[in-house]
């Protein structure tokens, strides 16, 4: 039996390593007129430098090339990372110098970013023998590393290149010599020091202190531009998103033998947007993650109230689950190859079959995945392929505890082959059924979800009086009204009064005032327009917030209580009523705003219940199944939407 | 059943009740859990240190109570719905998280004094109703309340405390510990609670500490434990055929790969020694800092074609084997530190009392 089991063994490594032979051929092939290079690399660790692991390193690098590229004109993107070091640092802030670079960009280098080459075409043997010999060095010599097994250093340790795009430069070396005054001051027999915690712990630390003395900026926006992807800029960088910030400091780990990588995820659970991090296991084999690109440190709750539908590794590897994807899929949807599914060290997931709707014919095998985003050209995002088994949509690894569906992919575009289906926390499925053999009346007050700071936030008003006074310092005020309940309506009528000159809304104790707009109005609806005024603590700049038309600027003070916002009406005037936004995300129904509300037909597409300006603070349909999935659009402005499920005005499911 | 005596009916009426007045498999299944697993669970049997088998003591009553109400948690706890049958019956179920623990009413009262907290929680569609918000107004509240952080020789109390709080909310939650005493001021059990997306999360100081701010990033050991309600089926193997007979609690399962890096060793042992030993049953013992006691059992293995043999062993602890010679356990190889590159350094048995080797003794987190 033992005999059995060991030639099965190396029966099966043999084909593994048939596998790499084999897309080590199919690369070698693919480098055409730089095959030479390539195969010089291999001959060194044979021959100068004979060295069988770094010969095996050599071959996996070589062996997934073809999936990695660079910028074709690299002369232009060089000319490009010299303006970009004259500008980074200088001028009023990280945001003019994006603009600035952007707009460089945008005027002389437009299309580089599409204007790429493979690697294989181009990279050459000493660059590679550089790379595999300080990568190899680190790893064996470094005191954090010795630990660390092959494969490890293979993925987070030896990669020539941690993106795309990457200058072909002596990064390693670059970033060594940046990095490493904290890691020096530390005596190398502290035992934290030579964990990979303790170590990637320090030279984050210093990472960070140099960002925040260069007055760095993450900046979310979606157009930053031509990214910084070489040493000499990466060391000066200002600005960009958080996945810049990662691979930058994940190389920087990696130059010194810090085995880390770059999880992400492509879309949260709840927003239209995604998010990536810089994660590595600690020499007590856990997964440490972290959560604010270089600025916060490992140890912290990891996002516990957010929800993952897939969590993706980037990684050097081609993945062979795409790969074969590619080759056999009719209709390819675009999945990046070099990507590693570790959704389950994420979140509980489940392996689904998704129902179908009668009578659908695919043109493929592959189905898709999707979840709801109101951003999305199709609403829809797609998370990952699956194929269709026994007649039910078959999909794996995927995060519970959020809203999908099913679609399918081909020269008609995304459309949705089964109805939108909640997977559960207990990994339970349950379809949303649509019923619209009945109409009903809903009645809603948002369009998005409230966390828990909106829900404080809007609290602020709680015990707020309006007052009005003849005097400036309100010696005589006059309370008119106390806020009582968040559910105030748009407009507060006020009881007649008389006229007066001074209104304010004064806060209650422990609310720093905080408050978005206070509106005052005569009796005909018209806004009172008057000079703002406000208790000492408030600044300058904050003083004309509450009256600036602007839902998300706030007037707010430094300090607890006592604090209050007004105008001076420049005569005795009559207020009839009263509008106060509290500090929130904006979600609310916005008076003046264009919304429509949509439901999903029994073909899973949006259908309108009607566009409808809002004139109130809640806004009501009539003509709504009293079954079925909901979004409300704000024509307006915004893209804070999510699908709900409405079960009554404060029973909404959000999803 | 036999174990329980004259009791005997008070069980089978658990039983029933869940075929007939309740007839629920769920509960059923979970009746039969607690029932097979009580030969391991014992309370105080009247004054002084006397102890009696729960079997002999245990109410239909008590067990139905303790049943249905963390049924029902289960069943519509947004913060349980993550939990599975099988994890339900450990993480939710048990009617008790120590031994020899009253069997009073501790849902209701741990709930009546540390549950009202939550009715303050404000309602949003983000945090409210997690495992974290939950057991983090809870904690709050607990710490508030008893007013005290963590002490040495009461973090046991705290954490025992903390898990049935956690559970009379409905909060999946077990006590995990490590086998060996305490190193300055380092835990020996505490709390864990399991996400709804599947994190097991921990808090470093029982309620002094928000939860899952770290768990000692650089501590090493060579065990940690869960404490279950479940017997475990190897240890009661050992129990019923080891000839030297160590008092392995039976009542625990192996999760320190959960915590830290760890190893299967197979660690040769001289033929001369084998010769010389009774028992297929060897012991592993981690160093600690105590010059009378210098070792501290923590598991056991099976010899196997001459090595000694052992599952899952934390690395970058000094580390002896041992065995049993007819009469007592003896050691059998030298100690030696298991590193973490998984490389083993024997140490002469002479210096074990040496400075140099502290960073090798293990004890606690």
């Amino acid at each position: 039996m033992k005999k059995v089991l060991l030639a099965l063994t190396i029966l099966l490594s043999a084909a593994c390593n048939n596998n790499q032979d084999k897309q080590l051929q199919e690369a070698l092939k693919f480098a055409g007129d730089n095959r030479p290079q390539l195969e010089a690399v291999l001959e060194h660790y044979r021959t100068v430098d004979n060295d069988p692991l770094k010969l095996d390193a050599a071959k996996y690098l070589i062996a997934n090339m073809p999936a990695h590229y660079s910028y074709r004109d690299t002369a232009a993107i060089n000319s490009f990372y010299s303006k970009a070091l004259e500008i980074l640092g200088t001028g009023p802030s990280g945001d003019w110098q994006r603009d600035t670079l952007r707009e460089i960009g945008d005027k002389y280098y437009a299309g580089i970013m599409e204007d790429i080459i493979p690697d294989a075409w181009v990279i050459t043997a000493d660059y590679l023998i550089y790379n595999i010999d300080h990568a190899f060095n680190a790893w064996r010599t470094r005191p954090w590393s010795q630990h660390v097994k092959y494969e490890e250093f293979r993925e987070r340790i030896l990669p020539y290149k941690i993106t795309e795009r990457q200058s072909f430069d002596a990064w390693r070396d670059t970033l060594v010599l940046h990095y490493t005054d904290s890691l020096s001051k530390v005596p190398p027999t502290d035992l934290e020091r030579n964990t990979i915690y303790g170590a990637i712990e320090i030279v984050r630390k210093e990472l960070h202190n140099k960002e925040l003395d260069m007055k760095f900026r993450i900046l979310w926006e979606e157009r930053n531009g031509i990214p910084m992807l070489s040493a000499a800029t990466w060391v000066r960088m200002t600005y960009g998103d958080c996945r810049n910030f990662v691979d930058m400091g994940t190389s920087v780990f990696r130059s010194l033998g810090l085995p880390a990588c770059v999880d992400f995820v492509p879309l949260w659970g709840r927003n239209n947007n995604g998010h990536s991090w810089f994660a590595f296991t600690s020499d007590q084999g856990r997964l440490e993650r972290t959560i604010n690109s270089m600025i916060e440190p490992a140890g912290q709750p990891f996002f516990p109230y957010d929800r993952f539908p897939k969590v993706f590794r980037a990684t050097y590897a081609m993945n062979p689950r795409i790969l074969d994807y590619n080759k056999t899929a009719k209709y390819r949807y675009k999945f990046d190859i070099c990507q590693e599914d570790v959704t389950e060290q994420y979140n509980l997931t489940s392996d689904i079959d998704i129902e179908l709707f009668d009578g659908i014919k695919l043109k493929d095998k592959y189905v898709y995945i999707g979840m709801f985003s109101a951003t999305a050209e199709d609403k829809w995002k797609v998370l990952d392929f699956g194929t269709v088994k026994r007649g039910k949509a078959h999909f794996e690894k995927m995060g519970r505890n959020m809203l999908y569906i099913a679609l399918r992919y081909d020269n008609a575009g995304l459309i949705p082959i089964s109805k939108p289906f909640i997977l559960h926390k207990s990994g339970k499925i349950e379809y949303i059924d649509l019923d619209d053999s009945s109409m009903r009346t809903v009645t809603l007050k948002r369009k998005y979800y409230e966390s828990l700071n909106d829900v404080e936030m809007r609290r602020r008003i709680l015990g707020a009086r309006i007052q009005c006074a003849n005097r400036a310092d309100f010696s005589d005020a006059r309370t008119l009204y106390t806020i009582q309940t968040t559910a105030i309506p748009d407009k507060i009528p006020l009881e007649p009064s008389g006229n007066y000159r001074y209104w304010r809304y004064l806060s209650a104790d422990s609310t720093y005032g905080s408050v978005a707009e206070v509106e005052y109005f005569d009796r005909d609806g018209n806004i009172l327009e008057g000079k703002p005024l406000a208790c000492r603590a408030a600044s300058a700049d904050t003083i004309g917030l509450a009256q600036d038309g602007k839902w998300l600027t706030n007037f707010e003070t430094g300090q607890p209580n006592d604090n209050w916002v007004g105008q001076d009406l420049g005569s005795a005037r009559s207020v009839q009523a009263v509008r106060v936004i509290p500090r929130s995300d904006d979600n609310d129904i916005h008076p003046g705003h264009k919304y429509e509300l949509r439901y999903m037909n029994s073909n899973g597409r949006w259908k309108s219940l009607g566009r409808k300006t809002a004139v109130d603070n809640v806004l009501e349909y009539d003509n709504v199944p009293v079954k079925c999935l909901l979004w409300l659009r704000n024509l307006t402005t915004g893209s804070e939407e999510r699908a709900f499920i409405y079960n009554g005005p404060d029973d909404i499911v959000w999803w | 059943m036999s174990q329980a005596g004259p009791n005997r009916s008070q069980l089978e009426s658990v039983l029933n009740h869940y075929r007939t007045a309740d007839d629920n498999p769920d509960k059923l299944r979970a009746a039969e859990f607690l029932v097979e697993n009580m030969p391991a669970h014992y309370s105080h049997a009247g004054t002084g240190s006397d102890t009696i088998p729960d079997a002999q003591v245990i109410k239909a009553s008590y067990l139905i109570d303790n049943i249905d109400k963390a049924y029902e948690q289960w069943t519509t706890c947004p913060w349980a719905e993550q939990i599975s049958f099988d994890q339900f019956l450990e993480w939710m179920l048990p009617y008790k998280a120590v031994e020899c623990q009253e069997l009073d009413y501790w849902r209701d009262s741990l709930f009546a004094r540390f549950g009202p907290c939550l009715e303050r929680s404000l309602k949003n569609d983000v945090e409210y109703g997690t495992v974290m918000q939950v057991a983090e107004d809870m904690r709050i509240e607990a710490k508030r309340q008893l007013g005290r952080n963590h002490a040495n020789d009461s973090s046991k109390y705290y954490v025992t405390t903390s898990v049935l709080m956690f559970r009379s909310a409905g909060l999946p939650c077990v006590m995990d510990e490590t086998p060996v005493g305490p190193r300055s001021n380092a835990a020996t059990s505490w709390f864990v609670l399991f996400g709804e997306r599947g994190d097991e999360y921990k808090s470093e100081w029982d309620l002094s500490t928000e939860i899952e701010w770290g768990f000692f990033p650089y501590e090493r050991g060579p065990k940690v434990y869960r404490n279950t309600y479940a017997i475990n089926p190897e240890r009661l193997e050992y129990k019923r055929k080891a000839k030297y007979q160590y008092p392995f609690d039976l009542c625990k399962k192996d999760v320190t790969t959960h915590y830290f890096l760890t190893t299967n060793i197979s660690i040769p042992v001289k033929r001369t020694v084998l010769r010389g030993l009774k028992d297929k049953y060897v012991y592993i013992a981690s160093a600690v800092r105590n010059d009378t006691h210098p070792w501290q059992i923590v598991d056991f293995g099976k010899l196997s074609h001459g090595n000694a043999c052992f599952k899952d062993m934390g690395r970058e602890v000094l580390y002896v084997i041992m065995g049993y010679d007819g009469k007592e356990l003896i050691p059998i190889t030298e100690p030696f530190i298991l590193h973490k590159d998984e490389s083993i350094e024997y140490v002469s048995a002479d210096t074990i009392s040496s400075p140099r080797l502290d960073r090798w003794k293990n004890n606690a987190l």
